[in-house]
């Protein structure tokens, strides 16, 4: 059996090293955009996938942070297209309760139950709203890092936001789940 | 560090809706974060090296091929020379010393008169002519 070819072992590290700097706000761009965390996970490793196979056919990219981002979103627009999102499964709040065989407990019930509201509510929104949301709280990114991922300035990141909760807020007032001052 | 829930452009703090936000996000975020993994390396598999002989033969073939039916034809063209144009009983060209064959001609005769002259080959080498006036 003949012994396979090594990697050069810098630009295997420099790789390691990019994912784990930018995996993260590659797969909250993709989440946002379908709400799907299996599916932002499968997207955002495509897209790694993607940027390895550039690398390891010479291809110069100056920027892999800005190139992983924009093939996310166009992989995320992709998956609307494809047969996978066409025939689809079922929606992840439908599968809610066959997560074990086992009895839940009460209190993960109910925030199952919150969670399925808050997800058709997030649906609603924008995506670009889905998006801040997302790097705000599911990454806890601050304003400048949610602009460096976005292009935009921190105070657009203030307004975005700030308007992407009120709106949250006020499906969520109708529907009962939260009084807002 | 930006602190956006209390930033005043933040707009309403509402604990209860940045509670309810961060704790689904955070149950969404996959935990533990998964490591890349390195698609096996792409090993071509290299065809064994034909010998040259091997790689040039197919067209060695052809141009043999084209050769032989090159001088094939040049070697029946030489067998069977062309029929050439104007050649006959008129042409007075032909080599009589390599031919038996008779040969009639028109012919004036000194006086002005048309005659048919006719040559023939005898066994013996020796050429017998043969005259006739003709009226037509």
């Amino acid at each position: 059996m003949k012994p396979r070819p090594q990697l050069p072992g810098p630009q295997h590290a420099d790789f390691e090293a990019l994912y784990e700097r930018h995996s993260r706000e590659v797969w909250a761009l993709v989440y946002a955009r379908w709400l799907n965390a299996d599916v932002a996970l499968d997207i955002m490793q495509e897209a790694f996938l993607r940027l390895w196979k550039q690398w390891q056919d010479g291809g110069e990219i100056l920027n892999p942070r800005a190139w992983l981002l924009c093939v996310a979103r166009n992989l995320a627009e992709d998956f609307a297209k494809s047969a996978f999102r066409r025939n689809g499964t079922q929606p992840p709040q439908s599968m809610n309760g066959v997560r074990g065989h086992d009895p839940l407990p009460l209190e993960q019930l109910e925030q199952q139950e919150t969670f399925g509201q808050l997800r058709a509510e997030l649906e609603k929104l924008a995506p670009p709203d889905r998006e801040i949301l997302t790097l705000r709280y599911g990454l806890d990114y601050n304003a400048s890092e949610i602009a460096d991922i976005l292009e935009i300035n921190p105070t657009a990141v203030h307004m975005r936001l700030s308007r992407a909760r009120q709106r949250l807020a006020e499906r969520l007032t109708a529907q009962g789940m939260v009084n807002l001052p | 560090m930006n602190d956006l829930r209390t930033s005043p452009a933040f707009g309403p703090s509402s604990d209860e809706l940045d509670g309810m936000l961060r704790s689904f996000f955070r149950a969404e975020v996959p935990d533990p974060w998964p490591t890349m993994k390195f698609p096996e390396p792409v090993v071509k598999l290299h065809k064994p090296r034909r010998s040259a002989w091997l790689r040039i033969g197919p067209r060695l073939a052809i141009a043999a091929s084209v050769a032989f039916l090159l001088l094939g034809y040049l070697a029946l063209g030489s067998i069977f020379p062309r029929h050439q144009p104007g050649e006959g009983l008129n042409s007075g060209d032909r080599d009589i010393a390599k031919d038996n064959r008779p040969v009639l001609r028109r012919v004036r005769t000194p006086s002005g008169n048309n005659a048919l002259e006719l040559e023939q080959r005898n066994p013996d080498n020796s050429i017998k002519m043969q005259y006739w006036f003709d009226d037509r």
